[in-house]
């Protein structure tokens, strides 16, 4: 690991990289702060941008996208009581309590100091841990691969919906789309119906484009958001952090990250769940249960820094096994993969000093972030009163000439469009995307390893349950369909008294 | 603006609030998940169908291209029947299936937005320019949010020329 630490720092800091990891904490934040907007549907846009770049300018602009997600959704959260992404739901607990109280700017720099510790720890856990995982990985043979995606897929399928059997439906329609065009074993055609241009297969960003980007704009039909003003003349004033506060943040802090930490290794988790679960510990540890939701500090430091402590563990299972720890950084896994940089222990062998580079620039993301925060806040909220009327347009302006710049073809908007028609079905009749993203990232990947496993075994389906790691794997997948199964029979139980 | 252009625009948004009104009061309930489970039924049939006809396989090959596409759709099928069975079975003892509110007027608005892409892609494809494009969508989504403000229409042209030139200039995008 040492070897790589100054080549990975002098590919890192240079101006480049610099301009783009501000660019991308900046825009994430405007994102984030935006009710209505998300930070994946900030990434989707943006992606087609980092296809013109080398891989660590392309993934410091997406991580600092991701990062500044997790900070960006407490601002509106705080300042007008509507979280700008979910898991701020937790942080508008207290936050705009406390915002009430006319402590507003205490209540902002709490959320970035906690989401920077977060942030911080969460990349150092990504630092030290994702080398050795990656050793693990790379005992894992081609049917272990397998079982590895179906894990994912699984676990992704049964928390994101509100059912198993339609969030595996979802990701069987995202593993069928992958199968499009040129088949990876033998370079046959599949699927093409005759369109020549299909032989290539689908590229991973227009079809999001169309799946959450433009289906977005679409639910304008529902509802038109009004337009969001924050009184930005409230940031000035008020009692700063005191040094009891600052106290008190510190152990909600810690342990925050270590679930968000943890939460976020498993996939399909996320931020949500970590702010939710770690706010609740915090609750039950606090000297002070009272005060929460009622402008706690100690609740909006445990949910701040629960989801951003997410964001660095999220990278541990994409970077050492493929599989991504939420929807966000499935796309960024394409991002490195354009650049040659395919998951596994060969990227921290023979890429290190790319691979550090990524890990150690996820550091300064959230020095970044904690410094565009300190000093710009008061310009995020005045970006976020940006007009619906003036944002939707130009969102669509954007996803179609990202569209069209991955492969310079019209052909590509019209399959974003497609996209968007089919994300509006399944919106209609409440079937999940998440779990059709994964299936699109997973699809190579799953489909090889399974047909390699079979040719291995000659034809035999035993050889998925012949090494440890196939049992693990399928033993964790029966357990998340028993226990999401067994979840939703207590849940009618309870329903029904 | 003159009152003769005052008056026939509040002409026109009158009678779009009437007919608004009108599609507004249209709505059907739709169980979600029995309609889902058919659909993907239906669609996992027809792919088991369209698989072999679709996919070229080598002879003697032990694992061929269709056999992953043809084991997701047996996932499939057998998902959908699961859901249509849980769904027949709580209509069968009379317990609330989950259903969903289709509203004509959103769903005309939904084709509305729809259209307005299909329109930015055909012109900018027809003229060659993807300003153009974007200019005449702009100006679409701002007839849609019926903004009467000459300053947004002027800040979505300046937008739809700045990202053209972002694109054409910045990352050498011809179009």
């Amino acid at each position: 690991m040492l070897e790589f630490i100054v080549p990975a720092l002098q590919n890192l800091l240079t101006i480049e990289n610099l301009i783009w990891i501000n660019l991308g904490v900046f825009i994430g934040s405007v994102f984030a702060a935006i009710p209505g907007l998300s930070v994946i549907l900030c990434i989707i846009l943006f992606l087609p941008f980092t296809y013109q770049m080398t891989a660590i300018p392309g993934m410091m602009f997406l991580l600092g996208i991701y990062c500044a997600g997790g900070y960006g959704g407490s601002v509106s959260a705080i300042l007008i009581n509507t979280p700008g992404t979910p898991h701020a739901a937790a942080t508008m607990l207290d936050g705009y309590p406390l915002n009430q109280k006319g402590r507003t700017k205490a209540a902002l720099k709490i959320a970035l100091y906690a989401s920077t510790f977060g942030g911080v720890f969460s990349a150092l856990m990504l630092l030290f841990l994702a080398p050795q995982v990656a050793k693990v990985a790379a005992m894992l043979g081609t049917a272990d691969y397998f079982m590895v995606c179906m894990f994912g897929l699984t676990i992704i399928a049964g928390i994101s919906g509100d059912s198993i059997c339609k969030g595996i439906m979802a990701a069987c329609v995202g593993l069928l789309v992958s199968c499009i065009g040129a088949d990876p074993m033998t370079s046959l055609a599949r699927l093409t119906f005759g369109v020549e241009r299909l032989y290539l297969g689908l590229d991973l960003a227009i079809c999001l484009i169309g799946l959450f980007a433009l289906v977005q704009v679409m639910t304008k039909a529902e509802q038109v958001e009004g337009r969001l003003v924050m009184d930005t003349s409230r940031l000035k004033g008020g009692l700063d952090i005191t040094k009891e506060e600052k106290k008190r943040m510190l152990r909600p802090m810690l342990v925050s990250s270590i679930i968000g930490t943890i939460i976020g290794i498993i996939p399909g988790t996320g931020a949500s769940m970590a702010s939710w679960f770690s706010y609740d510990r915090a609750r039950s540890m606090s000297k002070h249960p009272e005060e929460f939701g009622k402008g706690s500090v100690e609740g909006i430091a445990a949910a701040e820094s629960a989801n951003n402590a997410v964001t660095g563990a999220t990278l541990i299972p994409l970077l050492t096994l493929g599989i991504p720890g939420d929807g966000c950084v499935a796309i960024m896994l394409s991002a490195l993969m354009i650049n040659g940089l395919n998951p596994g222990l060969s990227l921290f062998t023979e890429q290190g000093d790319i691979m550090y580079a990524i890990m150690l620039g996820l550091i300064l993301v959230n020095v970044f972030m904690f410094v565009q925060g300190n000093f710009l806040t008061n310009l995020f909220a005045k970006v976020v009163s940006i007009p619906q009327e003036i944002l939707t347009p130009i969102i669509v302006m954007f996803c179609f000439a990202g569209a069209f710049s991955v492969n310079k073809s019209y052909f590509d908007v019209v399959v974003t469009l497609v996209f968007c028609a089919i994300a509006w079905l399944l919106r209609k009749i409440d079937f999940p995307a998440v779990p059709i993203l994964l299936g699109l990232v997973l699809g190579k990947m799953a489909e090889t390893n399974f047909r390699r496993a079979l040719m291995v075994s000659r034809g035999s389906y035993s050889i998925f349950v012949k090494s440890p790691f196939s049992v693990v794997f399928l033993v964790l997948t029966v357990l998340v369909i028993g226990s999401v199964a067994l979840n939703k029979v207590k849940g009618r139980k309870k329903k029904n008294g | 603006m003159n009152n003769e252009n005052k008056g026939l625009i509040a002409g026109i948004d009158a009678k779009l609030d009437a007919i608004g009104e009108k599609l507004k009061k249209k709505e059907w309930k739709v169980p979600t998940d029995l309609l889902g489970g058919v659909i993907f039924l239906i669609f996992g049939l027809v792919m088991l169908y369209i698989i072999p006809l679709q996919v070229e396989v080598k002879k003697r090959e032990l694992v061929n291209g269709q056999a992953f596409p043809n084991l997701l759709m047996y996932v499939m099928i057998a998902c959908s029947i699961i859901l249509i069975a849980n769904q027949v079975m709580k209509l069968m003892r009379k317990e609330p299936v989950k259903t969903t509110t289709i509203n004509l007027l959103v769903e005309v608005k939904a084709i509305l937005i729809f259209l307005s892409m299909i329109v930015f892609w055909l012109v900018a494809e027809k003229t060659g320019n993807f300003a153009i494009g974007s200019a005449v969508f702009g100006v679409l989504m701002l007839f849609f949010f019926r903004c009467k403000k000459p300053l947004y229409y002027a800040i979505v042209l300046v937008a739809a020329v700045a990202i053209w030139a972002a694109f054409r200039f910045g990352l050498g995008v011809l179009f």
